[in-house]
């Protein structure tokens, strides 16, 4: 399996992505619920209404106050995990033999799905270009992990990228709130590429967002006359990138800071990765940051 | 100010000047391809960018560019030269340069003459001018180094030209001349203060022109323009020696009899010298005859004298040496002799006496072969009477004079006509036995009389005087100063008649008109007839001191056997100075025809005959403007006719001493003068007083500044 990474699964196979927001899974697990439940983790007291289980009952109160009130205590509960990976043409940007932006995308996505699918949340698949390629609906079973494996290696990067309709396009079947992951490198206008993600806001999703550029493309590094050919479109041009660099490292930067942005007022969680950064290293640094501890 | 490059063969490296944009064209097209996603920042950035992009380009090329070329300004050292002078500019605006051309610019001190260093320090001079208009002048023009140098030209390349082709001459510096001429061409430009008009005189300071020279002789002159003269001579003057003169002392030369010659040395120096002078005689530098030491005293003149026979009539070139100075075009004097032959003379008396004084030819055979003056007769003279005519052979006559003779027998008339007309002359003098009529039924049908004779005239005791004489005939032309009072005292009591025909020319005419002597021409010889006794029978013209040269002369002339053309040349052919204007008169028959004339150095001239005017309207003449070279120089009037003349530099540049500064200032007068001596002219000489500003450093600095320029610019984005 070439976007399974034993290391890298080793290294995060300790770790848990929890969910940031309340999910709505049908098996109990490690996140929160917007049901309460008979999870460990006490919320409130109410006063008891007939009906009530007896067994939720707090005697030490009743003892205490001669009134019965009930514990009540938090659900937990799996999620479905929904990954979208890029495949466009310009996903497919390598140089000096590294991985591409859909080479890493794809090792991000496993690495997601194994941790996800370990914490025994159901994990699906969405790889698209223009339009939807594959898609893997979300499954807890054991061979899900095989069977993205298996998606993501017979997809290569091509075609023109098309956030905004595939997603509106998923967001239709999905009702119940989730895990919403997008792998891109986002080369769409911002505004379309919210308004996509905003559909699953709506919808109680949590969305994250890893935003994947490579290093030439953040750092343009270039010299001498160039001439540049597009990866997806049929355009080419030339250019001095000596003399442009500054300028263009100036847009990247903006446009990355737009993303950054746009997600924070939409409470989406934004990652930006650069490729040249060893996907281990970026991915144990965001969990751990997610989780609010240290790296180990 | 005037900006100049003391290296200027480094702008050749001003091509490099094309690298920066060479590299900059191959680095534009040399481009790699990158398959890239982000091309919509690529283009983004490059519309924000485009404008200052090339502007960038075209400045960096420009930096680029600016400094290979102060790179190579560099190495071409630039300088700026600023005047000192407020005229407003370094040079003058137009400069008219004369250059003193003069025999005396051939003086040599060293190696080179003063000509030829003075015009190599006068082209380093004008080199720098090329903003100023410049012609160049010469003291002696001339027909090759006139053409071309009357206008002002911008720059010193065609100043240089002409300086390049320029020869010093052998005449006299026409000083006058030559700054009237620059006067002139600079008259044409605008004036006033400051204008910039400037004559600059190279000439070697010597007195010889300057010393006639005067401004006041100017026509026009133009008070701003300033004259620079810069004397190429020494100060103190040179010492010089020169053969200026060159004269025969008694009678000319003829063939067999010892000549004396006369050569005048000039020591022109301040102090005594003696030295050799020589006689050379012949063609193509000829052999020496003689060699005397003489001494001549300082500033002063000596004569030299050399006696020579020459075997062979005709013309003889020939020259006077002496020893090599530092100026050799006047130590050598050319001359020409004319050695005449000895005429035989066959004196025919018609009335014979028996004593001496009585015969009718007494005082013609006294004339021909005086006792008194002449070492030798010129002539071979015989004399018979009348009856040994036909015992006696003509044919070994020159000249045939028949004095009183009443007849020639019949069967000898046509043996004296063929003579004649094998070029012989025929003389006949009158007497009691002539007889008008009878001369004329015998001799003037066959020729031998040139005109007809009508009568015997009585003039009384008192006589007629001569009161014309044809002074232009070779035969009177030694007359020609005196005038007719060299007759005077000559009394013709008794004298023919005689017609004027149109075949004849009538060379002596008596106050009442009668003709006295004739001329006619018989195939290739002459007769003329004398219209009174050679005796005192008629008048006493025999017994005067004009009878003798006249006689002579008259005889020279009619058995001159190497005379051509009716010429008879001088014992000493023309002696021409250089420079003078060369005129020579002939019959007006030669009208339309050409004459040709030949010299040193390959001269030659053709020349047309032309009509005289005037009272010299029955004259022909060619005329050659200036004879410029030194030398032997042949005539041709007609073809196969030839007359030789010597040409010899003025005596007058021989003189190299030098004019007084105060007395050259004074000449100027007023006018705007500087005057300086070689001697006192420094190596980095410049009239103009400019100063030189050296712009290395300034361009160094310029180049770091472009350095800087280029690096700030490179590397903003």
């Amino acid at each position: 399996m070439k976007y399974l990474d034993p290391n890298l699964l080793n290294r995060i196979s300790r770790r848990t992505l929890e969910a940031r927001f309340v999910m709505a899974g049908n098996l109990s697990g490690i996140h929160r619920s917007p049901f309460k439940g008979v999870s460990v983790e006490f919320t409130s007291h109410r006063e008891y209404t007939p009906g009530d289980e007896l067994r939720h009952l707090d005697w030490n109160v009743y003892a205490k106050s001669d009134r019965f009130f009930v514990k009540e205590h938090e659900a937990e509960t799996n999620l479905k995990a929904l990954i979208f990976l890029d495949a466009s043409g310009s996903m497919g940007y390598s140089s000096n033999g590294g991985p591409s932006k859909f080479e890493y995308g794809c090792s991000l996505a496993a690495a997601l799905a194994h941790l996800l699918l370990s914490q025994g949340d159901l994990v699906g698949l969405v790889l698209f270009g223009d339009d939807i390629r594959r898609k893997l609906p979300p499954s807890g079973r054991r061979t899900q992990l095989l069977a993205i494996a298996q998606a993501l290696e017979r997809e290569s990067p091509s075609g023109d990228t098309g956030i905004h309709p595939v997603l509106q396009k998923m967001a239709a079947d999905v009702w119940c709130r989730g895990l919403t992951v997008v792998i891109s490198d986002l080369l769409e206008d911002p505004e379309e590429v919210m308004r996509g993600l905003r559909l699953f806001r709506y919808r109680q999703h949590e969305v994250i967002v890893f935003h994947l550029l490579h290093g030439d493309e953040v750092d343009f590094p270039f010299d001498g006359m160039t001439r540049f050919e597009d990866l997806e479109a049929d355009r080419k041009m030339t250019a001095d990138p000596e003399d442009i660099a500054k300028l263009y490292r100036s847009l990247v930067g903006d446009f990355v800071n737009r993303y950054k942005s746009l997600c924070r007022q939409d409470l989406i969680d934004y990652q930006f990765f650069r490729t040249e950064v060893p996907l281990e290293t970026a991915l144990v640094r965001y969990i751990a940051s997610r989780s609010g501890s240290g790296v180990h | 100010m005037g900006f100049h490059f003391l290296n200027p063969i480094f702008w050749w490296g001003a091509l490099a000047a094309v690298v920066p944009i060479i590299v900059h064209l191959i680095h534009r097209r040399r481009t790699k391809t990158v398959r890239f996603a982000m091309l919509d920042f690529i283009l983004q950035s490059q519309k924000r960018k485009t404008r200052k992009f090339r502007l960038k380009e075209w400045l960096l090329l420009a930096v680029r560019t600016a400094m290979v070329l102060a790179l190579v300004g560099l190495g071409a050292h630039p300088v700026v030269i600023q005047a000192a002078e407020t005229l407003g500019r370094a040079y003058p605006s137009h400069l008219a340069v004369i250059v003193d051309t003069s025999m005396s610019m051939q003086f040599s001190d060293g190696d080179r003459t003063r000509f030829d260093t003075g015009v190599v320090w006068l082209k380093s001079l004008l080199a720098p001018m090329r903003g100023t208009n410049l012609a160049v002048l010469t003291t002696n023009p001339d027909e090759a180094s006139e053409a071309g140098a009357q206008t002002f030209s911008p720059g010193p390349e065609k100043a240089m030209e002409f300086l390049d082709a320029l020869r010093p001459t052998y005449g006299e510096a026409d000083i006058l001349g030559a700054l009237q001429r620059a006067y002139g061409m600079l008259r044409i430009f605008p004036g006033g203060a400051g204008s910039g008009k400037e004559i600059l005189f190279l000439t070697d300071g010597s007195a010889n022109g300057w010393k006639v020279f005067s401004t006041g002789r100017l026509e026009k002159v133009d008070p701003d323009v300033k004259v620079r003269v810069v004397r190429w001579g020494r100060e103190t003057g040179d010492p010089n020696v020169a053969v200026d003169r060159v004269g025969l002392l008694g009678q000319n030369p003829i063939q067999g009899i010892p000549v004396t010659l006369k050569a005048q040395v000039h020591n022109y120096g301040d102090e005594d010298r003696k030295l050799p002078v020589a006689l050379w005689i012949g063609a193509a530098g000829g052999r020496k005859l003689e060699e005397r030491s003489v001494r001549v005293p300082a500033r002063g003149r000596a004569e030299v004298t050399f006696q020579a026979k020459f075997d062979t009539p005709g013309y003889l070139p020939g020259t006077i040496r002496i020893q090599t100075d530092g100026l050799p075009a006047d130590d050598m004097f050319h001359f020409v002799l004319f050695v005449r032959a000895r005429p035989r003379i066959l004196l025919v008396d018609g009335d014979p006496k028996t004593s001496l004084l009585g015969a009718e030819t007494y005082y013609l055979t006294q004339a021909l072969a005086p006792r008194r003056g002449l070492a030798q007769s010129p002539f071979h003279t015989r004399w018979i009477p009348l009856r040994a005519l036909s015992e006696t052979d003509v044919k070994k006559a020159d000249v045939l004079v028949f004095a009183n003779v009443s007849d020639i027998p019949a069967e000898l008339r046509e043996t004296v006509v063929t003579r004649v007309r094998g070029g012989a002359g025929v003389i006949w003098f009158m007497g009691n036995r002539v007889s008008p009529e009878r001369y004329d039924a015998a001799f003037r049908s066959i020729g031998l009389l040139p005109t007809r004779l009508i009568d015997i005239r009585e003039s009384g005791e008192v006589g007629e005087e001569v009161d014309e004489i044809r002074f232009r005939h070779p035969a009177l032309r030694i007359f020609a100063d005196l005038g007719t009072a060299v007759f005077t005292g000559s009394r013709f009591r008794r004298y023919v008649g005689m017609v004027e025909t149109p075949a004849s020319d009538v060379l002596m005419r008596l106050r009442g008109g009668t003709p006295l002597l004739v001329e006619s021409s018989l195939g290739n010889g002459r007769v003329m007839v004398f219209g009174s006794t050679a005796d005192r029978d008629w008048n006493d013209f025999s017994i005067r001191g004009s009878y003798l040269p006249f006689l002579h002369n008259l005889f020279q002339y009619l058995g001159c056997r190497v005379c051509a053309g009716g010429e008879m040349p001088a014992g000493l052919g023309d002696l021409v100075t250089v420079g003078s204007a060369w005129i020579r008169e002939g019959s007006i028959s030669r009208v339309g025809e050409n004459a040709v004339l030949t010299g040193p150095r390959n001269f030659e001239r053709v020349l047309p005959w032309s009509a005289g005017e005037g009272d010299r309207a029955d004259r022909a003449w060619v005329r050659y403007r200036a004879l410029g070279e030194i030398g032997t120089y042949s005539f041709e009037p007609t073809k196969g006719a030839k007359v030789l003349f010597s040409v010899n530099p003025p005596p007058a540049e021989s003189n190299l001493a030098p004019l007084p500064g105060e007395e050259l200032r004074a000449k100027f007068g007023d006018l705007k003068l500087e005057a300086l001596w070689r001697e006192a002219i420094p190596a980095n000489y410049n009239p103009w007083k400019k100063s030189r500003r050296d712009l290395t450093s300034m361009l160094i600095w310029a180049l770091l500044g472009l350095g800087a320029a280029e690096v700030v610019i490179a590397g903003r984005q």
